[in-house]
């Protein structure tokens, strides 16, 4: 049991307070009773088997935030670290700064934020490992680092960037509400060691002392209604109308005292301010093809590898059935089967690639633990049908020879039933796929346009790929393979047409949506302004071009030339596109300061050498 | 749970523990512990690769015998990926370090 000191000063200690019955939200304070099989069990810290004694113990707990009395001294950081043992690069809890007004009415506003410990954790629905647990103890959103895999994706779904994706570790950590602290009475680390009184602790819905405000928001606060956070603002100085980050994300907060009304039931209203963009439209397009990069890039190559080899899969399974013999193993018992296997071999690839992206890529088979709300493990475990099947069909078509003790109208049946099977579960898989970026916490992807995307891609380079190996064999053979590719074009110009449509679509929905999406389009439209013009370009050409080529029904060596110049074409357009989904999202994230979580100090520290020192703190950018 | 080395502070103790661990039944255990970390590991991995590890089993005519020997490589490489850093973390997580009892071995798998 954690030691109290002799002289703790009373301030450190949790006051006893009453509290209503049911929060803001609605939800009961008292997360269960005394006689439920889950009160009395000890928390086990450290491998302590006592049972704390506060009598709170199973009320949802939450900090209170005064930011009138704020003074950035980041006295919370320091104390947070210190109990947590961080190394320099991460921090549990960050104090980040909005700036607003003109000199001589300047306006600061910090903000010291770590783990809400929210009433609907995402971050522990999204984890696809179960590393989260929401306890009945204090009502803490606990993480076990030994059991993460360092994907990353509950940094994607909460909106107060919460867990820290520690690339030296390989593992997610975050703030774990100091329960051995609470466990005796006492607030945590942070709140003890507040200079200002800014940052206090207590049961949920309780005021502090001096203090009159429970507001749910505060400027820079992302919506509330995504995870129900068990924070409470105070803010009473006035501020000026529009507020800037500090920490160089392209977003600025302005007052909307019309469109954003008070929760009802909130004491104190919501804070009344919006995000939106900075007004950066008189920036100059540019390529910035070098920030293309980023730590996405496996799944860059996961997902279209996969849409593709879905795709491809698809196209020979359905295309003798619809009657192009041209693409029957009967046609070509050599190359049909040896095709099948190379998209399992492809398949296999994007599987490793993908598990480039985890911290800890030997613990892949965790990815299947949270099956019940997981999209990362439906994506994963649909993903895994999709190869069996098609392993099944390939195994079956390819080498019946391993098969021959069993009946032949049974290896048919499985086969066949295999395959209709693969059929079905390639597009579910993408489906799944799809879901996973469906976060309200990064409005970018918060669209029915990465499912068009997805299945675009699938239409357009699943026959793409299969027309790579069944050209040049239909060309070898000296077939005229004019009539297979007119056939093949229209489910890559449906593709095409889909991921347009859907790309359409969203930019108006980026316009008009939140501010992190449109600020997202401000970015789309200026520093990769050019790529992704050209990009839209290449899409329209390749779609003109396909129907061109295959309506003048070319074959022999320059029909293979243009084809193999337009498959290039659309796979540099694919990839270049992925890449922008991926670098173009900007998520809801609290406010930075001006060095600690500047995504620009980042990268100026990387390119002057400063990122190696390890007390900048920037973190490694790849693990 | 047995105290593992890591744990040990005194230099007689931590002498005790190193002669039983280094004993030929401890290296025995270690053995058995590594041998079936390896199996659910490679089984895991196994899960990914075996419809190309069956190209073992047949033979291709002509050029397109390399591009089965280059598959069943690259199943080869999957799997290995799959399992080196799973089998180096279970070790470490399980058997190194620690007195093993033949009971102990199940709580690898």
């Amino acid at each position: 049991m954690f030691k109290v000191r002799e002289n703790e000063p009373e301030y450190a200690f949790i006051p006893r307070v009453e509290a209503p019955e049911n929060n803001c939200y609605g939800k009961p304070i008292q997360l269960v009773d005394e006689s439920d099989p889950l009160a009395g069990q000890s928390l086990n810290i450290n491998g302590d088997s006592s049972v704390g004694d506060n009598p709170d113990r199973y009320k949802q707990h939450g900090f209170y935030f005064n930011a009138d009395n704020c003074i950035a001294c980041h006295a919370c950081e320091a104390a947070c670290a210190e109990k947590n043992d961080t190394p320099a690069h991460l921090a549990f809890r960050s104090v980040g700064y909005l700036e607003g007004g003109s000199y001589p009415a300047v306006a600061r506003l910090n903000i010291s934020m770590a783990c809400n410990h929210c009433d609907n954790p995402v971050c522990l629905k999204g984890c696809p490992t179960r590393a989260y647990t929401k306890f009945a103890e204090y009502g803490a959103v606990l993480q076990d680092p030994d059991i993460c895999f360092g994907c990353g994706y509950c940094t994607w779904v909460c909106p107060y960037n919460a867990p820290q994706l520690d690339p030296e570790a390989g593992h997610v950590s975050k703030c774990n509400m100091c329960v051995d602290r609470l466990e005796v009475g006492l607030k945590p680390a942070c709140a003890s060691a507040c200079l200002g009184g800014a940052l206090d602790f207590g049961v949920i819905e309780t005021t502090p002392e001096n203090r009159q405000q429970l507001e749910t928001a505060i400027p820079g606060f992302p919506d509330t209604s995504i995870t129900n956070p068990n924070i409470r603002f105070q803010q009473t100085r006035s501020l000026p109308r529009e507020m800037h980050r500090t920490d160089s994300t392209p977003l600025r907060y302005v007052r909307d005292d019309q469109n954003v009304k008070p929760e009802p039931g909130v004491k104190g209203g919501q804070g009344g301010y919006r995000s939106t963009p900075l007004k950066n439209r008189n920036q100059p397009r540019q390529w910035s093809l070098d920030k293309l990069r980023s730590r996405e890039d496996p799944l860059v190559i996961f997902t279209l590898i996969t849409q593709a080899v879905v795709g491809a899969f698809a196209v020979l399974f359905m295309g003798p059935l619809l009657g192009l013999e041209s693409l029957s193993a009967g046609a070509h018992p050599i190359a049909y089967p040896v095709t099948l296997f190379c998209l399992i071999a492809l398949q296999t690839f994007a599987l490793v690639i993908s598990t480039l992206h985890l911290g800890r890529p030997h613990r892949f088979y965790r990815a299947f633990n949270n099956l019940r709300y997981s999209p990362v493990s439906r994506e994963v475990a649909a993903v895994a049908v999709f190869y069996n099947l098609l392993g099944v069909y390939a195994v079956l078509t390819g080498v019946p020879q391993l098969f021959a003790w069993l009946p032949d109208g049974l290896v048919n049946s499985v086969r066949e039933a295999s395959g209709w099977l693969a059929v079905i579960a390639g597009p579910v898989s993408l489906y799944f796929m799809q879901r996973i970026y469906r976060i309200p916490a990064r409005p970018f992807w918060n669209h029915w346009q990465v499912l068009t995307s997805f299945f675009g891609s699938m239409l357009t380079l699943g026959p793409l790929l299969a027309a790579l190996v069944f050209l040049p064999v239909l060309a070898y053979q000296g077939v005229d393979y004019a009539s297979l590719m007119q056939w093949l074009v229209v489910p890559m110009l449906a593709g095409l047409l889909l991921e347009g449509f859907g790309l359409w679509r969203h930019a108006r929905y980026l316009q008009t949506g939140a501010g992190e999406g449109d600020a997202a389009w401000q970015e789309q439209c200026t520093r990769f302004g050019k790529t992704w013009i050209t990009r839209n370009a290449s899409m329209a050409v390749s779609a003109v071009l396909l129907a061109l080529v295959a309506v003048s029904a070319l074959s022999g060596g320059t029909g293979l030339v243009l084809w193999g110049l337009l498959a290039l074409l659309v796979t540099i357009t694919a990839l270049v596109g992925r890449a922008l989904f991926y670098v173009l999202v900007i998520p809801t994230t609290m406010p930075g300061a001006f060095f600690w979580k500047n995504p620009a100090f980042q990268e100026h520290a990387r390119e002057a050498g400063l990122a190696g020192m390890p007390q900048v703190g920037v973190q490694a950018s790849t693990h | 749970m047995k105290k593992r080395l890591d744990a040990i502070d005194d230099d007689l103790e931590r002498a005790v523990f190193l002669a039983h661990y280094n004993s030929s039944r401890q290296r025995l255990l270690r053995f058995a512990g590594v041998l079936l970390i390896v199996a659910k590991h490679g089984l895991r991995g196994l899960l990914y690769v075996w419809p190309l590890a069956l190209l073992l089993f047949v033979e291709l005519p002509g050029a397109w015998d390399g591009l089965r020997l280059l598959l069943l490589g690259l199943a080869v490489a999957a799997w290995f990926h799959f399992i080196r850093g799973s089998v180096r973390d279970d070790y470490r997580r399980f058997l190194s370090g620690a007195l093993l009892e033949p009971a102990a071995l199940k709580r690898v798998l």
